[in-house]
């Protein structure tokens, strides 16, 4: 069988100006979609960053808590039970709040924060600013601040910046970089004394931290997580839950995906890029195969048969698709970029995202294909006689 | 089926539309096309010859009727079946309808992925046909960069690329110039002559009705006349010589030529007996007969006439039986009309019915 005339790739690239017009409308589509599936992977990723920033093996968290942005605590007791276990080498509490009353030094506004309190003295992040500076905050009043906080809600982010947090006065005695979440524009971390200060408890007498939000469980080297994990579930109270890394991170996911209302919005906006990217793929193929009608009927008059014109035509959608993905890739990872540095959330252009969007792009190029391919199929070479 | 019969059509009807809106465009018709004829087909719009041209062409199922074609007959074809008839004919449309994408050659070769040629001999052969159309300088030029002309030979190099044994053309001149037309109309039987086929061209341009061998005109959906023009022009141009016949007007020249019919004779058949039903008239195109009076050791030779020559009128114009016999000299080709057509022929001018009666009676006296 002798080479074939590439028809579809010269009805492509024949006209550049209608070429570089489709080209757009595809690509525009593709960065849509990107747009929609950077946040929302971005939502995710960011939920969970501060999870995979901890030091810990296993974690403690109250039963009643459904999400770590949601602040259900529990009796701090269960630490001390937890290290009745011989395996486990070490149990530190983690307090939270994420209604930190901060005072924006620049404009004097109030706004919520959230605030962690760990102990000075122990291993709970693994940020290295945070480990190298965390022994500052033995001095009462202070606070290590992340850099990624929302600069128009908090301020400058910068050691010896002065502020109220909680109606007390408040000094930055260092800065980290972690990044906010869609549930949480900036993040403050102090020392456990500190925390206390700042927030006493409504009902205490005598101000004890009796509860945490999270308890972060080492193991001994060598030790088996999985059977140490089942031996805390086994003898520990109901009230708390006991999860690895991994599954505090699918325990997260898990919430944004299923539990709150912004997963499928990002999902129906990608949805929306898709049919709009499908709608003007269409249109673009239609508008080239109308003018090309007559020679369709010819090539079906001489014999062609219809399998054929509807491979020219995918095959054409195909090429669209291809040339326009890729510069879209890289307009969108531009994108990405611009975004994470004004935003400050976690815009990953990841091999696994791009390789789905290759494959959105190509269905939703050639599935238009198939439908303007139609209008030449129904074509009767009969016409052409007249 | 005669193997040098082309396209057979038996009893062709075909409507558009059925129930009420059915509307009826051919009304029985028969052609027959001979192996390498170039018949034009003529006729006002609406007569039915494009649709014609579509059943013979297998783009449309046949309804009634018999029509072969290749020797396939096309009634009852599946469109698949009739697919692959397409494959075997060659078009050429109003419009060159090329891809503007694509360049000359690979035009040309759109129509040849359909048989199995390897690359190298495709390519070859493509600019070997556009050579022969004189487009060898421009085989990589895209169809914007090409006059009208040349884009119509870029259409007629897809058609016949293959070596169709059919080709079928609608108004393939229609939209080009006088010059144009006439190159691409030369060109194109210069080549199918080259390769014996056979072409069926629809065509109004009165400017290229000179190339055909035969002409049929449709009327109202059906064919009114079948000339070979060939044959017609050849009858002209005998009558022109003839005393009696060249007071004729061109127009009457060519109706009586219509009405002829070609004859042959081998030598010493004896074409009518004296005594005979008189039935038609001859006029001689090749060879020469003698004019027999009498019969058996009695008959005695009267006359010798040569082409260009007629005989048999005297029956026709008296009503009374042939006064003699005609007896071929050597092999004789004949045109032939009917009494009744002669006698029409005659009634439709009174200057020429005079004229001719003129000249016969001195031909009675002199004999």
């Amino acid at each position: 069988m002798a080479a074939r005339v590439p028809l579809a790739w010269r009805n492509l690239t024949f006209n550049k100006r209608r070429l570089l017009v489709s080209m757009a409308g595809v690509m525009f589509a593709v960065i849509l979609m990107f747009m929609e599936l950077g946040y929302k992977n971005a939502l995710f990723d960011s939920s969970y960053e501060m999870i995979r920033l901890l030091d810990a093996d296993l974690f403690l968290i109250s039963s009643a808590m459904d999400r770590t942005a949601s602040n259900a605590e529990f009796p701090r007791r269960r630490l001390f039970q937890a290290l009745e276990n011989t395996e486990v080498a070490s149990a530190v509490p983690l307090y939270m709040t994420l209604a930190g009353e901060w005072r924006n030094p620049e404009d004097g506004k109030r706004a919520g924060i959230r605030v962690i309190g760990i102990p000075a003295d122990e291993s709970v992040f693994l940020i290295p600013e945070i480990r190298t500076q965390q022994h500052l905050l033995r001095q009462p009043d202070t606070v290590l601040m992340d850099t990624q906080s929302r600069r128009f809600k908090y301020g400058r982010a910068e050691a010896g910046v002065l502020s109220e947090l909680a109606g007390r006065t408040v000094q930055v005695a260092g800065v980290f970089s972690l990044g906010p979440t869609f549930a949480v524009d900036g993040t403050l971390v102090t020392s456990d004394h500190n925390f206390l200060r700042f927030f006493p408890g409504p009902q205490d007498p005598q101000p004890k931290l009796k509860s945490a939000s999270m308890g972060l469980l080492r193991v001994r080297p060598g030790a088996d997580l999985k059977s140490v994990q089942e031996a805390l579930r086994g003898y520990l109270p109901g009230d708390v839950q006991v999860l690895t890394k991994p599954e505090m991170i699918a325990f997260e996911k898990d919430y944004w995906l299923k539990q709150s209302t912004i997963a499928p919005v990002f999902n129906m906006g990608a949805f929306v890029g898709f049919v709009v990217g499908m709608v003007i793929c269409y249109q673009i193929l239609f508008t080239d195969l109308s003018d090309q009608l007559p020679q369709f009927a010819t090539l079906k008059a001489i014999g062609h048969s219809n399998r054929y014109l509807f491979q020219v035509v995918v095959t054409h959608s195909l090429f669209l698709s291809l040339v326009s993905f890729f510069p879209a890739v890289g307009c969108s990872y531009l994108l990405y970029e611009f975004l994470s540095g004004v935003t400050g959330l976690l815009m990953r252009m990841s091999v696994a995202l791009i390789l789905m969007m290759l494959v959105l792009t190509v269905a939703m190029c050639t599935a238009a294909g198939s439908i303007a391919v139609r209008k030449v199929l129904s074509v009767d070479p009969a016409d052409l006689f007249r | 089926m005669n193997d040098s019969i082309v396209v057979q059509a038996r009893n062709v009807n075909f409507a558009f539309g059925e129930g009420e809106v059915r509307k009826q465009v051919l009304f029985d018709n028969n052609l027959d096309i001979r192996r390498g004829e170039l018949v034009i087909m003529t006729g006002p719009s609406g007569s039915g010859k494009t649709t014609l041209l579509t059943l013979i062409g297998g783009l449309r199922s046949t309804q009634e009727g018999s029509l072969k074609v290749l020797g396939q007959e096309l009634s009852g074809l599946t469109d698949r079946d009739r697919v692959a008839v397409r494959r075997r004919l060659g078009f050429i449309f109003q419009l060159h309808n090329l891809f503007d994408s694509l360049t000359a050659i690979e035009n040309v070769r759109m129509s040849m992925e359909l048989h199995p040629y390897e690359t190298a001999d495709m390519v070859g052969r493509a600019r070997e046909m556009l050579e022969k159309l004189g487009l060898g300088e421009r085989i990589q030029y895209k169809p914007h960069a090409l006059s009208g002309g040349q884009r119509q030979r870029v259409a007629i190099a897809r058609a016949l690329v293959n070596r169709p044994a059919l080709i079928l053309a609608d108004e393939p001149t229609a939209a080009l110039d006088k010059k144009s037309s006439r190159d691409v109309v030369d060109l194109l039987k210069a080549l199918t002559r080259e390769e014996g086929s056979t072409i069926l061209m629809v065509t109004h341009d009165s400017r290229i009705l000179d190339v055909a061998d035969r002409i049929v005109n449709m009327v109202d959906g059906h064919i009114a006349s079948d000339v070979a023009v060939r044959e017609s022009l050849r009858i002209i141009e005998l009558l022109k010589k003839s005393a009696v016949f060249k007071q004729l007007s061109p127009t009457e020249a060519l109706n009586c030529a219509e009405k002829m019919s070609k004859e042959e004779s081998p030598a010493q058949k004896v074409v009518f007996r004296q005594g005979d039903v008189g039935d038609k008239f001859y006029l001689i195109e090749k060879g020469a007969v003698d004019v027999i009076v009498g019969a058996g050791e009695a008959g005695r030779i009267v006359a010798t006439l040569q082409a260009g020559d007629f005989f048999g009128e005297a029956a026709l114009l008296t009503g009374e039986t042939r006064n003699a016999s005609i007896l071929a000299r050597e092999d004789c080709v004949f045109f032939t009309m009917s009494k009744e057509n002669f006698q029409q022929t005659l009634a439709s001018s009174e200057t020429f019915e005079q004229q001719f009666r003129k000249v016969v009676f001195q031909r009675q006296s002199a004999g």
